[in-house]
C-alpha cells in the first residue's frame, strides 16, 4: 500500500493494514507487534526521512511468512545517518529522578528488539528498509 | 483528544476516551492532560483502559506529563492493554512508572483512608 507521509495518513495505514491481517486470521499477538514496529519505522519516516518542511509517500508491503510477517518500507527522503539504521544507547529512567525520565530515543530499539534481518538499502534517491517480525 | 478527570476517592483519575497515543495526538495528549490537573493536588492516575495503542511518540508525551506534575507527585497508571504493555515492558518504563490492574485496585492502594487528614 502507498501511504502519504503525514501522522494522520501512518495512522490511518496502520488501522486498515491491521484489519487486513484481522481479516487474514493473523494471531492477534502478532498483529499488535507488527503495529509497534511499522509506527516506529513509518513515523521516523514522517519526522526524519522527509521532516516537516517536505510532502512525500512511503511505500509499505507486507507479506505473511511462517509464524510471522516479512515487512519492505520504502521512501524518497532524506538517506538515514551513517547509511544504517541508528545504533543509539537504549534510554535509561532512573526511578528515583522522575524529571529526567526520558521522553524519547524508543523507537528503534523497539524495532530491533521486535525484528530480525533488519536490512537497509539506499539506491537511486529511496530508503528501502526491510524486516522480519515473527512469533516465538 | 478526548479525555476525562473526575475525582474518586481523593485520587485525581484521568482517563483516555481515544484508543490510541500516538504520534498524531502525542501534543494534545500533553495538553489536555496539563488542563485537566492544573488546580488538582495529589497523585494522578491514568486510566488507559480505552488505549489499545501507544507508540513512542505516546509514551514520550505520558513520560513528559509525568514530568508536568513536578518531582514530588506520581503518576500512576492502569488498565494497560497488550500492546501497551508491551510497550512499557520493552522499554523498562514499566519498573518506574506505578501500574495497577485496574481503576478499583488503584483506589484500594492508593487512596487515603477515609477520615484521613
Amino acid at each position: 500500500m502507498r501511504l502519504g507521509a503525514t501522522d494522520r495518513s501512518v495512522r490511518a495505514a496502520l488501522d486498515r493494514l491491521c484489519d487486513r491481517l484481522d481479516g487474514a486470521g493473523v494471531e492477534p499477538e502478532l498483529i499488535d507487534l507488527s503495529r509497534i514496529v511499522l509506527a516506529e519505522v513509518l513515523n521516523n519516516i514522517v519526522e526524519h526521512a522527509y521532516g516537516p518542511d517536505r510532502d512525500g509517500a512511503i511505500d509499505l508491503s507486507v507479506q505473511m511468512i511462517p509464524k510471522g510477517v516479512r515487512c519492505c518500507v520504502m521512501d524518497d527522503g532524506a538517506p538515514m545517518p551513517d547509511g544504517d539504521v541508528p545504533h543509539t544507547e537504549r534510554p535509561v529512567a532512573d526511578a528515583g529522578a522522575p524529571m529526567t525520565w526520558p521522553e524519547g530515543g524508543f523507537g528503534w530499539h523497539l524495532v530491533r528488539d521486535l525484528t530480525s534481518q533488519l536490512c537497509y538499502r539506499r539506491g537511486a534517491g529511496r530508503n528501502d528498509l526491510t524486516f522480519e517480525i515473527t512469533l516465538p | 483528544m478526548e479525555m476525562h478527570v473526575d475525582d474518586q476517592d481523593g485520587l485525581t483519575v484521568v482517563r483516555v476516551d481515544d484508543t490510541r497515543i500516538d504520534a498524531s495526538v502525542a501534543i494534545q495528549f500533553k495538553d489536555t492532560f496539563r488542563g485537566l490537573v492544573s488546580g488538582r493536588q495529589g497523585t494522578v492516575l491514568l486510566d488507559l483502559s480505552m488505549v489499545e495503542f501507544l507508540d513512542s511518540s505516546g509514551l514520550g508525551a505520558v513520560v513528559a506529563a509525568r514530568k508536568l506534575l513536578g518531582p514530588n507527585r506520581p503518576l500512576d497508571l492502569c488498565g494497560l492493554q497488550p500492546a501497551v504493555d508491551k510497550v512499557m515492558a520493552l522499554t523498562r518504563m514499566n519498573t518506574v512508572f506505578k501500574i495497577y490492574k485496574d481503576r478499583a485496585q488503584a483506589i484500594a492502594q492508593t487512596a487515603p483512608a477515609p477520615g484521613t487528614i
